[in-house]
């Protein structure tokens, strides 16, 4: 005999069973997930919060210890640098998949593979067949066009894949918002690579900017594979033309042109270095993607439960 | 349910023009962006001798670095890692009383290297030509600091070549330097080496 059991708290339904398309809540989950509130805000806040412990965190163990340029605590720090933001917002994210969370390990091995991506493929094809470094900086025009065309298409093509070729044709995707979910995952995935090579390639980081740069890298990388990763849960669930998914890709690739544009151009002026003018604009970039993204979720899930 | 139903209907896979059209999509983002990269790589700066004696081309995003002791010295400042590529030609008369092949010249710039720069080793001598002409040239290895002041990172081993030329009574030495570990891919080098023109 079959027991029908809440898809959040797997406790059995005995009485006063609630669904939502085909998943069953208790009366307690089927309250929370159907009731507007400021469920966003809440994490956002808490999020926002542990950012800011964490920056001053690292500000603090760069003010106190000064560790010495080219050692290995720069180095171990700016990895762990690397991965807390990725996770903070991985957890900030996943909280926003209200009706049915995914299983954790999915929603792990996709963060996984997005690291593998871009580790086996993305930035070797990125450094070493594109050699983006010898010419990309060659002129702002170039940097825009270039950034959009190579390192913007690569990037989100691999996480694009990351999500299709894998979860898209499970049954465990089956919400508009697990689109966005498994996107964000890969998305992070990537940016983690990104920030650990950031901090390898300049033998440890100055900390104080390092952690501010990593943490605005892993929201930005998150937000443009929401993207995609919207883009493909409406083609499947609302049976988009054929356009749609291309059409996707390129926003996403050219907002993550745009976003490296910002934060490089912003970073020099003339011969003087200023990390914290594109640090700010580069924010203010990947915050309005963000919105767009939480915008874009939030309809997603009223589709569903309209749907309910 | 007609709910249920709503919602799983969902088609599991879009057909093969989705997934075709986002593929043809990156491979032509791709290709565009080679195409860009290759107009970028391509455009070079003309430089000419103040005697016309001599000409080349450099890449266009290499600066032209201040030394009084060459024609000219372009470095690839944008270049990654703690040494930049340095292209430079610097030329001397000769002396018409005292001939010297370019193999004489090599011996005493040799030695005056190895006083100059730290840990100088002579790789290998050959010869050679250059825009036609017999040229001989000498591959060594040095150390140096890192490039800008503010890394404190461990000295870096250079590898340079010369290539000596005489000509019309003037010694032309035209040096390519970088790290060691990169030097044996320097493509740019040969590029440089090959649009020089002796007139």
């Amino acid at each position: 005999m079959s027991v029908l059991v809440c898809c959040v708290c797997h406790r059995p339904l005995e009485d006063g069973v609630r669904t939502i398309g085909r998943r069953c809540y208790c009366e307690d989950h089927h309250a929370k997930v159907t009731r507007e509130r400021g469920h966003f805000w809440q994490t956002g806040w808490v999020l926002v919060a542990a950012l800011i412990g964490f920056v001053f965190l690292v500000v603090g163990i760069d003010t106190f210890a000064q560790p010495a340029p080219g050692g290995m605590l720069p180095l171990v720090a700016g990895i762990v640098m690397a991965l807390v933001p990725a996770v903070m917002w991985l957890i900030f994210f996943y909280l926003q998949d209200r009706l049915e969370p995914e299983p954790k390990r999915y929603v792990i091995g996709i963060f996984i593979l997005g690291a593998l991506l871009a580790s086996a493929v993305g930035m070797p094809l990125v450094n070493n067949v594109f050699q983006v470094k010898e010419w990309l900086y060659d002129s702002p025009v170039v940097q825009l066009v270039g950034g959009i065309l190579v390192v913007g298409f690569i990037q989100e093509f691999l996480k694009y894949a990351a999500v299709r070729y894998t979860l898209f044709g499970s049954p465990e995707f089956d919400e508009r918002i697990d689109g966005v979910i498994y996107g964000t995952a890969a998305g992070l995935g990537y940016a983690t690579m990104l920030n650990i090579q950031y901090v390898v390639s300049n033998t440890g980081v100055d900390l104080s900017v390092g952690v501010i740069r990593m943490i605005v890298t892993a929201l930005a990388q998150a937000s443009f594979a929401g993207i995609v990763g919207y883009f493909l849960a409406q083609d499947k669930f609302e049976g988009r033309p054929a356009w749609w998914m291309p059409g996707g890709l390129a926003l996403a690739a050219v907002l993550n042109g745009l976003f490296v544009f910002v934060r490089d151009l912003a970073s020099v002026r003339g011969l003087q270095f200023n990390p914290w003018n594109a640090l700010i604009l580069a924010t203010l970039v990947a915050l309005i993607i963000l919105v767009a993204l939480f915008w874009l979720m939030r309809r997603a899930n009223q589709a569903t439960l309209a749907q309910s | 349910m007609q709910a249920t139903e709503s919602v799983h209907r969902a088609a599991p896979l879009k057909g093969w023009l989705d997934e075709l059209l986002v593929v043809v999509l990156v491979i032509a983002a791709l290709l565009l962006g080679w195409v860009v990269k290759g107009w970028v790589q391509g455009r070079s700066i003309s430089f000419t001798s103040d005697d016309g004696a001599l000409s080349l081309r450099y890449p266009a995003d290499w600066l032209e670095q201040v030394d009084k002791d060459a024609l000219l010295t372009v470095s690839d400042i944008r270049g990654e890692g703690s040494f930049k590529r340095t292209f430079s030609v610097a030329t001397r008369e000769m002396n018409p009383d005292f001939p010297l092949t370019p193999n004489d010249l090599i011996v005493t710039m040799s030695v005056r290297k190895a006083e100059e720069l730290t840990a100088y080793r002579i790789l290998s001598t050959e010869l050679g030509a250059v825009d036609g002409i017999e040229a001989s040239k000498v591959t060594y290895a040095y150390v140096t600091e890192p490039a800008g002041s503010f890394q404190q990172g461990i000295p870096v081993v250079v590898q340079a070549v010369d290539w000596v030329v005489i000509l019309q009574g003037k010694a032309y030495t035209l040096t390519f330097a970088a790290k060691a570990e990169n030097f044996a891919e320097e493509g740019s080098f040969h590029s440089i080496l090959a649009s020089v023109d002796f007139r």
